[in-house]
């Protein structure tokens, strides 16, 4: 249930940022909330759940964003592997270390992305746009711990029955009868 | 020992499931790749549903925005109101001097009997959605199939074009801008009928394939030259930014202040068909 949940979520968030965000000016930015989010993913969740989202994100980001099909869910794959690799080493999914992680996935996925579109279409390079990475790094450094933490709260709603209580009309038995 | 190795394996199978999915992927991905953008079934269909969510909120936010820009839009009105007045009153002038040689164009037109065509049907269509990522320079509108909107048409604004449609669901399409990297539109410039190919460098146009004996100055004007059979011939493209000739190679390099704004784009006009009457005018 909640995989469908957090789907939902990753979904919401494609669509602010296609719509709102990008009616923003460009001195506010545009910050990137998927981008931690798919992070969150790949440090949070199991490996087979983890995929599942990662790759469907991916796959309806394709239809969002870009010119070549299946772009999106390869390198979302390759990083959450990845990541998941090097989280089951090393404490990288811990509050000091989030920042550091979320910003070195961000230049990661955009050097795979120019790497892949330079071999996809050799005649059309596309240019490194290092000052709108920068600034978005910028805004990413000061977002993740807020979103991290506030995904992290959605997750914990999944180990506790009574927040879905609060939605759900409790079944009361008969008291005269007891 | 044989416990330890059940084990081992037992841990290394997600990964080994991994790996199977990704390379299923991968494969996939490899050969789909040379079509670029057709989207399939399943991928038009959340287009579909995606958008309708995307179009929700669009609207929602036209509401907010819509009525802070009135409140603004009142703040100089008056200054505004007197500027209006009196460009209207030159340009009353200029147009009764362009009528007198629309006149003279149709009267030497049919002397010539040069063949005419009626401007092809439009459709107007909202940005609904724009791309997210910091490489590419694509729009989604709220015209789809169902409106007569199909791959390839070209993308337009009243000030130039904009760009042209990668690919449609039944309500919405997705429209890839000039200023991507990827599109490549037939130009000419409009002085001295010089034709090229302009690409998309992020907020500018380069004009390529200009020789270096083409007289190209900054300022002139570059329009649609209507080979290739997407865009009609002559719609405003932009002005030569700037020039170089450089000491090697055959051609000049130009850039190309594009006419449309793509800062500012919301509504689109897309141009359906081109149909030539020329038969039933003469």
């Amino acid at each position: 249930m909640f995989v469908v949940t957090f789907f939902l979520l990753g979904l919401a968030l494609l669509i602010i940022q296609t719509t709102l965000f990008s009616a923003m000016p460009d001195w506010l930015g545009r910050p990137d909330l998927l981008f931690i989010f798919i992070i969150f993913i790949t440090v949070r969740l199991d490996i087979i759940k983890g995929a599942l989202l990662v790759l469907m994100l991916g796959l309806i980001m394709d239809i969002f964003s870009g010119i070549f099909l299946g772009l999106y869910p390869v390198i979302n794959l390759i990083l959450f592997f990845i990541v998941h690799l090097l989280s089951r080493r090393f404490i990288i999914s811990e509050l000091p270390h989030q920042i550091p992680l979320v910003l070195g996935c961000y230049l990661f996925s955009n050097t795979m992305i120019f790497i892949s579109t330079a071999m996809l279409a050799p005649e059309n390079i596309l240019p490194w746009n290092g000052k709108a990475i920068f600034f978005q790094m910028l805004l990413l450094s000061i977002l993740t711990l807020p979103f991290f933490a506030l995904y992290d709260f959605l997750l914990s709603l999944r180990n506790s029955p009574e927040f879905f209580r609060l939605f759900v009309r409790q079944q009361r038995g008969n008291k005269f009868r007891e | 020992m044989k416990r330890k190795k059940t084990k081992k394996l037992r841990q290394l199978r997600p990964y080994i499931l991994f790996g199977v999915t990704l390379t299923a992927i991968l494969i996939l991905i490899v050969s789909t790749v040379g079509r670029r953008h057709e989207l399939n079934t399943p991928q038009k269909i959340t287009l579909d549903l995606v958008g309708r969510g995307q179009l929700i909120l669009k609207t929602v936010s036209n509401v907010f925005t819509g009525t802070w820009g009135k409140y603004v839009a009142l703040w100089d009105v008056r200054e505004e109101n007197k500027a209006l007045r009196k460009e209207l009153d030159t340009l009353k002038s200029v147009a009764g001097e362009y009528r007198e040689a629309m006149a003279t164009n149709v009267r030497l037109s049919k002397l010539l009997r040069l063949k005419d065509s009626l401007p092809p049907p439009t459709i107007t269509a909202q940005i609904i959605g724009r791309d997210p990522s910091l490489w590419f320079r694509t729009v989604i509108i709220d015209q789809g199939r169902q409106d007569g909107v199909e791959k390839g048409m070209p993308v337009i604004t009243a000030e130039g074009i904009v760009g042209q449609i990668l690919d449609t669901s039944l309500n919405f399409s997705k429209v890839l801008l000039a200023n991507d990297p990827n599109s490549a539109i037939d130009v000419i410039i409009q002085k001295n009928r010089s034709q090229g190919i302009i690409k998309g460098v992020g907020d500018a146009y380069e004009l390529l394939y200009i020789l270096k004996n083409a007289d190209v100055e900054k300022g002139d004007a570059v329009v649609t030259s209507g080979m290739g059979g997407i865009f009609p011939k002559g719609l405003p493209v932009g002005t030569v930014s700037w020039v170089m000739k450089s000491k090697r190679g055959m051609f000049q390099k130009i850039k190309i202040t594009p006419a449309a704004d793509f800062s500012k784009l919301e509504y689109l006009i897309v141009v359906l068909k081109e149909k030539s009457l020329a038969e039933d005018t003469f």
